[in-house]
């Protein structure tokens, strides 16, 4: 199954194989193979592989080299197909049928489908199916995955016992025929292509001058090489465009067929998505737009949130007080307090701001608004030389880094890619989320501080990581990665009433997943940091918590790491905080909890933030001063404190060489950031 | 419950949490990547992560 991005190939390749599928990698590269089975209407089964989107088999990235490779029989791990369904998007014919004009000349059985048919007769057009099969000679079917309609017919064609071969040819324009003619005997004899394909490779190897090599593709033989280089060669001293001369003849071709098939009920003026995009796009209005959507998501953050979060507060802290009264003193009933309810209740209490956020996410992706605020991000990243593709894994980041660094497969150049994965973590995730709410809570209490300086300090947080992240892009395209400057295009889908059911679900699932890793990995966290507070404990039982907890395991490690964080404000509590948190940032919110749970006396079970507030250094100045505070959120913003995205990133470079220079490079410019900041702010009296 | 019960019951959760923990641990080193902890995984994926986990 091939078609174009966008065109609705996932969706129909869903529907016709349901959850019968495999998800692996192409040997050698780390593409996805996607393969599904679904059955004939007589019950044979068939494999269906769900091939990379590409607009054209000329491969500028591995995804479209796995693409053309499999088609052309290149792969020696993926035999050629035996009958291939291109997929088009009906409403954008012309563009799509680029891909299906190459597709054609392999000679390979083939159904093309037409998938969007209610998009284009939205639009305004008129598709004649039929015509089109005529012209074409191969099997077309009009389908709206998204409905499942079509899909029967697309399953009877695909039980077809033997596919009409393509009879539709076009000529090769006459100065180049030559050229096609020898490459295509070298094809043939040497490589061992059939002759339709050889014709078709001989194209494209002229067409595709830049052509992207992956491991795990045959490569050619030394005498289809020569010739290839013998024609480039020619043409280099000839100036003859052969590239231009082969694209222009085929959409010619591709404009004729077009013609005779596509019909436009009316007269195609700015179309509403035409008209509000003159605004959301803007180069300056635009810009005011993305900031107002940013300053309502955060001011919501802060405001909505803050009933159901004190809900959640005075529950914990309830039943905290009820384990207390209910048990005899122990240390079971110190871990359930201070272990589980501080440590778990800790994080749990950020629920309703994670799921307000992600609520405004799904709303934005939801209506299209995402892909503009893609769109007016290009210029910036321009500008430090990131390719407009790195928008996508950048954007994903601020979620959660892994699938933002695992989104960088589509950038061609290996360069980009790795600039891309080296920043993407510096983007703030949504587990910092947590780390930045519990620090802006200590700095400013709900009653005396408007929630718009609230927003104001968040908003800076994730200016300052996207700030970072462009800055080091800047810095290491100019050092490390030197490369051309790329080029981006995308398309910006038509805006859509948000789909509220599609949002909810996909906020409940993030809600779930939250809790989920709140009730295992941080529980399990919180009750092993429990016991690096509590033991060994002193022999004087009526030693205070102070000297109980520096008498820990977990004091005793803080005390040794204490004078590489002292000079940032830190002690050696919140070191055990930085440590703990290498495992997920989050955790550091639940470190505080169980630390500083522990060390308030008895029954009490305030919130972590005004335990916090609360807390001392030895000679009693207070530690979370608010410079001390924005400091911590500093240092959250820059160093590299997850364990799952160094693992990634060694996956995905297949080095220990990039993620040990990614926590290097991040935490080190957040250990010297976090020091300027706490070392100005103290000589300036804060 | 006596103290000295209380404090063998919480040890105990603290040996199953430790264990927990190196599980974990090894798993992502056997898999790295997220598994499904960051919800980018669909639906449609993780359905089918079940199935052929079965």
């Amino acid at each position: 199954m091939v078609g174009n991005p966008n065109c609705g190939k996932t969706t129909l390749f869903n529907a016709l194989t349901g959850l019968r599928q495999k998800v692996g990698n192409y040997p050698g590269v780390t593409v996805e193979k996607k393969i599904g089975e679904t059955f004939s209407q007589h019950g044979r089964p068939i494999k269906i592989i769900d091939l990379p989107g590409a607009y054209s088999l000329a491969a500028r990235s591995p995804d479209e080299a796995v693409l053309r490779d499999v088609l052309l029989g290149r792969r020696e791990d993926t035999p050629q197909p035996d009958r291939i369904i291109c997929v088009v998007d009906a409403s954008n014919l012309e563009r799509n049928l680029y891909l299906v004009h190459q597709i054609l000349d392999l000679g390979r059985p083939l159904i093309l489908v037409l998938n969007m048919m209610d998009v284009a007769t939205e639009a305004g057009m008129k598709l004649d199916p039929k015509k089109l099969e005529e012209d074409l000679g191969v099997p077309v079917i009009p389908c709206e995955a998204v409905h499942g309609r079509g899909l029967v017919e697309l399953k009877l064609a695909m039980s077809r016992v033997e596919l009409p071969l393509a009879r539709h040819r076009w000529d090769v324009p006459a100065p180049i025929a030559s050229a096609v003619a020898e490459l295509q005997a070298a094809l043939t004899d040497a490589d061992a292509r059939p002759p339709l394909v050889a014709r078709a490779e001989a194209l494209l190897l002229l067409t595709d001058m830049d052509s992207v090599h992956i491991e795990g593709s045959k490569p050619l033989s030394a005498r289809t090489t020569d010739v290839l280089a013998g024609w480039r060669r020619r043409w280099q001293e000839n100036g003859t465009d052969w590239s231009g001369t082969l694209i222009r003849s085929r959409y010619e071709a591709i404009n004729r067929l077009c013609a005779d098939v596509l019909r436009r009920t009316r007269e195609q003026g700015p179309s509403v998505s035409d008209r509000i995009d003159a605004v959301l796009v803007h180069s300056v209005w635009g810009w005011l737009f993305f900031a107002l959507v940013m300053a309502v998501l955060f001011f919501s953050i802060f405001t909505l949130a803050e009933f159901p979060m004190n809900w959640i507060d005075a529950h914990m802290a309830a039943l905290g007080g009820w384990v207390n009264g209910a048990m005899a003193p122990g240390d079971l009933r110190d871990l359930l307090t201070d272990g589980v309810i501080g440590g778990v209740g800790g994080i749990v209490v950020f629920l309703p701001q994670i799921m307000i956020l992600f609520f405004f996410v799904g709303l934005l992706e939801s209506t299209g608004y995402m892909a503009r605020a893609a769109f007016l991000m290009d210029r910036p990243m321009s500008k430090v030389g990131l390719h407009g593709k790195s928008f996508i894994p950048l954007l994903g980041s601020y979620a959660c880094a892994i699938p933002g660094i695992m989104a960088t497969r589509t950038i061609e150049n290996a360069k980009d890619r790795l600039v891309t994965i080296l920043v993407a973590p510096l983007m703030s995730c949504s587990a910092r989320l947590p780390v930045y709410l519990l620090m802006i809570a200590t700095l400013l209490p709900s009653t005396t501080v408007p929630a718009l300086t609230k927003v104001g300090i968040m908003f800076l947080m994730y200016a300052l990581g996207t700030t970072g992240a462009f800055g080091f892009a800047w810095l290491f395209k100019r050092t490390l990665f030197k490369s051309a400057p790329p080029l981006m295009i995308m398309e910006l889908p038509p805006y859509q009433p948000p789909r509220l059911k599609e949002i909810l679900r996909q906020m409940i699932e993030r809600a779930w997943l939250f809790l989920k890793n709140a009730g295992t990995i941080i529980l399990a966290i919180s009750i092993v940091l429990w016991f690096l507070t509590t033991f060994p404990k002193l022999p004087d039982p009526a030693a205070t918590a102070d000297a109980q907890i520096a008498h820990s395991f977990a004091g005793r490690a803080g005390h040794v790491i204490e004078p590489l964080i002292k000079p940032l404000g830190f002690d050696w509590r919140i070191g055990i905080g930085l440590v703990t948190s290498f495992a997920a940032r989050e955790v550091f919110v639940s470190s505080m909890g169980v630390i500083f749970g522990v060390e308030s006396s008895g029954d009490d079970t305030t919130p972590v933030r005004d335990a916090l507030r609360h807390a001392t250094w030895p000679g009693g100045a207070a530690l979370f001063t608010p410079l001390v505070c924005f400091t911590l959120m500093v240092y959250y913003v820059f160093a590299m404190q997850c364990m799952s995205t160094v693992a990634v990133v060694k996956r995905e470079t297949n080095s220990w060489r990039w993620p040990l220079f990614q926590i290097a490079y991040m935490t080190g410019t957040a250990w010297l950031v976090c020091f300027v900041i706490y070392q100005a702010g103290r000589a300036l009296g804060y | 419950m006596s103290s000295s019960l209380q404090t063998l019951i919480a040890l105990s959760i603290v040996a199953l949490a430790a264990l927990l923990l190196v599980r974990s641990f090894l798993n992502k080193r056997k898999s790295p990547g997220c598994g499904a902890d960051c919800g980018a995984v669909s639906p449609e994926i993780k359905k089918l992560q079940a199935k052929l986990k079965r």
